[in-house]
């Protein structure tokens, strides 16, 4: 119980007490450990990339290893793919000209555009099921998307151009500066002493949930 | 009393002429609130003839070990000020000039020393002083309302139907027999909403390794999968099941975005989950993996501290949690009382920065200085 929750608590005391510390002090010697730390972590990210490529290599072999999971294959294709990137980075490189470099850029890049094309997709059907009138307050949302989406367009200044003293575009601006901003920077302050109140928790024990095997309490 | 008048005119007039002959003025010193090593110059060019004619100022340094001067930067003639920060050392002294040149590199004016001036490193960033004091003000209450919950005090906070909706989507699943797709999101272990996620995930945990119903969670970053990893582990072994723990269902997907968000919405499609929480950071991704969860027709629970993406969850999910009740969920799915103090206490820091707010306003409007530096701060 020692080194699963006292040693875990004293660390994340002595950091959380050093970093709230090194937001105050400009110090040089500060700035120094503060570096220093900042290496430790680059340090164990790279250890904790290779706990994590050895257990998406442990998850993707138990699916492609089981019979009966007829989507079996795809677990196939990605270790398979892990493997041939590793070996081929390992041979040619990865500098800009290489084979690696090549199939990152031609086959993993667009892969990644098309994912985040997909978006445009899922705003529609998104925008599809919420702009649906069915109160008072998604009546609200409504009227103030079809301003938007209007504004957006050259139709918005076309019809403000035919109805003297409507100004689609300059509605939307007062929308999204006014009634927006003030929405998002309450939640920003509500996030901000939040953030307080949980790190405060976490780095006094409070809340001893996060530490690794206590297992809630 | 005549001679005397006449003397001080004489001096008055020398004074003057004395004064529009000093054509330069400089003044120099260490750079407040920094590590040290850097020095602000600034300076006053009254010659205007000689702003006409130089097209660059060409700042000249010695240290005190130092023989020469060496040039350390080159400006241009609109210049007024400049922090030295090229390689000076902290309590040495440092004398300055300044060169004006023209076009072809001529030195058109060359000033007389100035110095020493001296760089050190400051202790405290007096910037600072008004988010140290607010910092220490909101920790006092949230202290003060821990202990009071600690004590035994009633404190009432208001129920989230988001976190009801966890529990019971929790339920569901088991009832249907069908696994759950838990997100941590896409960000690093030191980010808050991360941290919320996983004291949120070892409470779904908990329940899930009670009632022996299945949770899938896919990792972004490889220290985050780590403790997850652990916490899932963790909560089997408290509910007395360690061999129930499937290490292949907690699991380190990508560390690319759009990878990450192809892998769980596969995963989504593959396993048809009868519930999906997507709680932690997200960012471009959180659309894709919320309507392609939507499709699958699981209840959907999301809960995200950044704005920007706080609307597409209201749309493609059941229940959102709104920015900082994501960092409450994991308190109000609990029982420690010290949690629920700790929330408590920082509802009444927002109502304080409400209060200030309102007060600092209103003395902005009656024009009192100085409200504009106690907002803003400092870096």
């Amino acid at each position: 119980m020692f080194l699963k929750k006292t040693v875990p608590f004293l660390i994340t005391l002595g950091m959380g007490l050093f970093t709230f510390t090194y937001y105050f002090v400009p110090h040089k010697l500060m700035q120094n450990m503060w570096d220093m730390v900042s290496d430790w972590a680059i340090i164990i990210g790279g250890g904790a990339l290779a706990v994590g490529a050895v257990s998406m290599i442990r998850t993707y072999y138990k699916k492609a290893m089981t019979k009966s999971d007829p989507n079996r294959y795809y677990s196939m294709i990605t270790i398979v793919c892990v493997f041939l990137m590793a070996i081929i980075g390992f041979i040619t490189g990865i500098k800009p000209g290489s084979l690696f470099n090549d199939l990152f850029i031609h086959v993993m890049a667009p892969c990644e555009s098309t994912m985040f094309s997909l978006l445009s997709f899922y705003i529609a059907s998104a925008a599809f099921r919420s702009f649906r009138l069915k109160s008072f307050s998604a009546g609200l949302l409504l009227f103030s998307a079809i301003i938007v989406m209007l504004a957006q367009i050259p139709t918005g200044e076309t019809i403000s151009a035919a109805i003297p003293g409507l100004n689609i575009p300059l509605i939307k601006t007062w929308l999204l500066n006014y009634p927006n901003v003030a929405a998002q920077r309450a939640i920003l302050i509500g996030v901000a002493i939040g953030s307080v109140a949980t790190a405060l928790k976490i780095i006094l024990g409070i809340d001893k949930s996060v530490f690794a095997g206590a297992g809630g309490k | 009393m005549k001679n005397l008048l006449r003397l001080l005119l004489i001096l008055l007039v020398i004074s003057f002429a004395f004064n529009s002959y000093s054509s330069f003025e400089l003044s120099g010193k260490d750079t407040p609130n920094d590590k040290g090593s850097s020095i602000d110059l600034s300076w006053k060019l009254n010659d205007k003839s000689i702003v006409k004619t130089a097209l660059n100022i060409f700042v000249f340094r010695k240290g005190e070990n130092e023989s020469v001067f060496k040039k350390v930067k080159e400006l241009d003639i609109s210049t007024k000020k400049y922090s030295d920060k090229n390689g000076l050392e902290d309590n040495t002294p440092y004398l300055y000039y300044l060169e004006f040149r023209d076009i072809s590199g001529d030195v058109v004016y060359k000033t007389q020393q100035f110095g020493p001036f001296i760089a050190t490193s400051q202790w405290f960033n007096s910037k600072k002083m008004m988010t140290l004091c607010f910092s220490f003000l909101a920790i006092f209450i949230i202290l003060l309302f821990i202990n009071l919950a600690k004590k035994g005090r009633k404190l009432y906070v208001r129920p989230l139907p988001g976190v009801q909706a966890i529990e019971d989507a929790v339920g569901r699943a088991t009832e249907m027999g069908k696994p759950m797709v838990y997100s941590p999101g896409i960000s690093v272990i030191s980010d808050i909403s991360t941290l919320a996620s996983i004291s949120i995930l070892s409470k779904v945990a908990e329940t899930v390794a009670e009632f022996g119903s299945r949770l899938i969670v896919p990792n972004y970053d490889p220290i985050v999968y780590s403790v997850t990893d652990e916490v899932v582990r963790g909560a089997y072994v408290k509910s007395g099941r360690p061999d129930a723990y499937k290490p292949e269902d907690v699991y380190f997907l990508t560390q690319r975005q759009f990878a990450y968000a192809s892998g769980v919405s596969g995963l989504m499609a593959r396993e048809k989950p009868a519930a999906n929480f997507f709680l932690g950071y997200f960012m471009a991704e959180s659309l894709i993996l919320a309507e392609a969860g939507a499709m699958t027709g699981a209840i959907q629970i999301a809960g995200t501290d950044s704005t920007s993406q706080i609307p597409f969850f209201i749309v493609a999910c059941d229940y959102t949690l709104i920015g900082e009740e994501l960092y409450a969920a994991g308190a109000l799915m609990g029982d420690d009382a010290r949690l629920i103090g700790g929330l408590k206490g920082q509802d009444y820091v927002k109502l304080v920065a409400m209060i200030m707010l309102i007060v600092l306003f209103v003395l902005k409007l009656f024009g009192v200085p100085g409200i504009d530096t106690i907002l803003a701060g400092g870096n």
